[in-house]
């Protein structure tokens, strides 16, 4: 008795190779068939299967950049932001997204939902609701890092102001203020910032080389009389002198009271650089 | 001997078999594959040939012609538009980029289209070599044609920034003709 299996074998075998050659040029024609059709009525054109695929939700960049050391916050730019708005942090071994590691803005870890890129050299993330003015710190694989200056969340009662308008540092609602702490950044372009104070405003100044850019620390003592003339509109406080090509911001903005304690501050985002 | 060779005869008409009925299936799915993409495309059908008064153009701008050093000639995209400004409508230029996904605007224009900066979502965009730059999201309101559109626009804190017409609420509610035989760039409604 043969089995099933060596029936079906025996099948083919008996089976000529013109039969089985014939049946299988048969169903190659009736594959061939409708595509052809399809070649012959449709005109010449780029295929794109762009219309085929499913719009997908912009992820956040996964890639794991392993650090060479411990991490380093260089700048944290823009050093105010209502919420919602984006900042990034720029340093290096800042590694990646990952379980063992965090971004903090004034002790509260932002969550993945506000993370936006996060790569080695730097970090975007959105100001979470409900978050407080504070120090952005992070923490890659358990080391720490965290930014000298002071981030401002903002909201519509945040009235004191930096702008550069017209080649000078000017401020206003600066009452209850002592001293202005300004980081002014080379954002672009070749050539020095030339930076002197305007009559009866006491200035001193360092330069820190960050590898973002050249900074122009400036400290400024506000007077009482001044602090009272800011609250009725801008006042000047340094006159600033550069290369038409050179491209200068705010970087950080600190106005402390005669306590120390820092008052909230903001700088307009049509005067933020110049 | 004769036992295993018969069975082997048998074996490669079955291979050869399933691999013609693997190919025709294959062709077959491409055919599918194909039909849905063009089920994608516009047809053009009773209801198209009614409303086709709505396809004419409503706004035609000849082609400008840049000469580039390294190039030679060539047809720049850029249009003069109306825009909406605090002291009324104001001829702009805009460069139509189909590769920008927003339209953009130096930040400096904000003030003259009445818009305040400090309201706006502050994001960042990427520019041509990967810089980031910080940039407000809004929008402005452009006259094509007669009618008045509002266009979603990002302001960039580069002033370095053109203006630019992107694809989120320009390229995607209005058909961008380049006629190369008219040498124009003809505007019309969509569908």
């Amino acid at each position: 008795m043969l089995s099933k299996k060596t029936k079906i074998l025996r099948w083919f075998y008996k089976l000529s190779w013109k039969k089985i050659v014939g049946f299988s040029m048969f169903l190659l024609v009736l594959g061939v068939m409708p595509l052809v059709r399809n070649a012959a009525i449709n005109p010449t054109r780029t295929r794109s299967e762009a219309a085929l695929l499913t719009p997908k939700a912009e992820e956040i960049t996964k890639k794991f950049e392993v650090p060479e050391g411990p991490p380093i916050i260089y700048l944290v730019d823009h050093f105010f932001g209502k919420v919602g708005d984006a900042v990034l942090i720029h340093g290096e071994n800042l590694g990646g997204v990952d379980e063992n590691s965090w971004v903090s803005l004034g002790g509260s870890k932002i969550s993945m939902d506000n993370l936006i890129n996060w790569t080695g050299d730097y970090i975007e993330f959105k100001v979470p609701n409900k978050a407080r003015s504070g120090k952005v710190e992070v923490s890659i694989l358990g080391k720490r890092a965290s930014w000298e200056g002071m981030f401002f969340v903002t909201d519509e009662n945040t009235k004191a102001e930096l702008r550069l308008v017209d080649n000078e540092l000017k401020a206003k609602n600066l009452l209850g203020g002592t001293e202005l702490l300004v980081w002014l950044i080379k954002v672009k372009g070749e050539g020095e910032l030339v930076i002197n104070p305007v009559n009866g405003v006491g200035m001193s100044k360092v330069e820190i080389d960050l590898p973002v850019g050249k900074v122009y620390e400036v400290k400024i003592k506000i007077s009482s009389s001044l602090a009272t003339k800011s609250e009725l509109g801008l006042i000047s406080l340094l006159k600033l002198g550069k290369p038409e090509e050179l491209v200068v911001g705010i970087a950080r903005g600190e106005l402390s009271d005669n306590q120390g304690q820092l008052i909230p501050l903001q700088s307009h985002p049509l005067y933020v650089s110049f | 001997m004769n036992h295993s060779r018969w069975r082997t005869i048998a074996v490669l008409k079955i291979v050869f078999m399933v691999l013609v009925v693997t190919v025709s299936g294959l062709l077959l799915l491409t055919y599918k594959k194909n039909t849905q993409i063009s089920k994608l495309e516009p047809k053009i059908g009773f209801s198209s040939l009614i409303n086709q008064g709505v396809n004419e153009a409503i706004l035609t701008i000849p082609y400008q012609q840049t000469l580039y050093k390294h190039f030679g000639n060539a047809i720049n995209p850029q249009v003069s538009l109306p825009v909406k400004t605090i002291t009324g409508y104001e001829n702009y230029q805009f460069l139509v980029d189909s590769g920008a996904v927003v339209s953009a605007l130096p930040k400096t224009l904000a003030y003259e289209l009445g818009v305040n900066l400090t309201q706006l979502p502050r994001i960042t965009i990427e520019g041509f070599a990967g810089q980031k730059t910080f940039a407000y999201k809004g929008e402005f309101v452009i006259m094509i044609g007669s009618e008045e559109v509002a266009i979603p626009v990002v302001f960039s804190e580069n002033d370095r920034t053109s203006n630019i017409l992107g694809r989120i609420g320009f390229f995607d509610e209005f058909n961008i003709k380049f006629d190369a035989d008219l040498q124009k760039i003809i505007i019309s409604h969509k569908g």
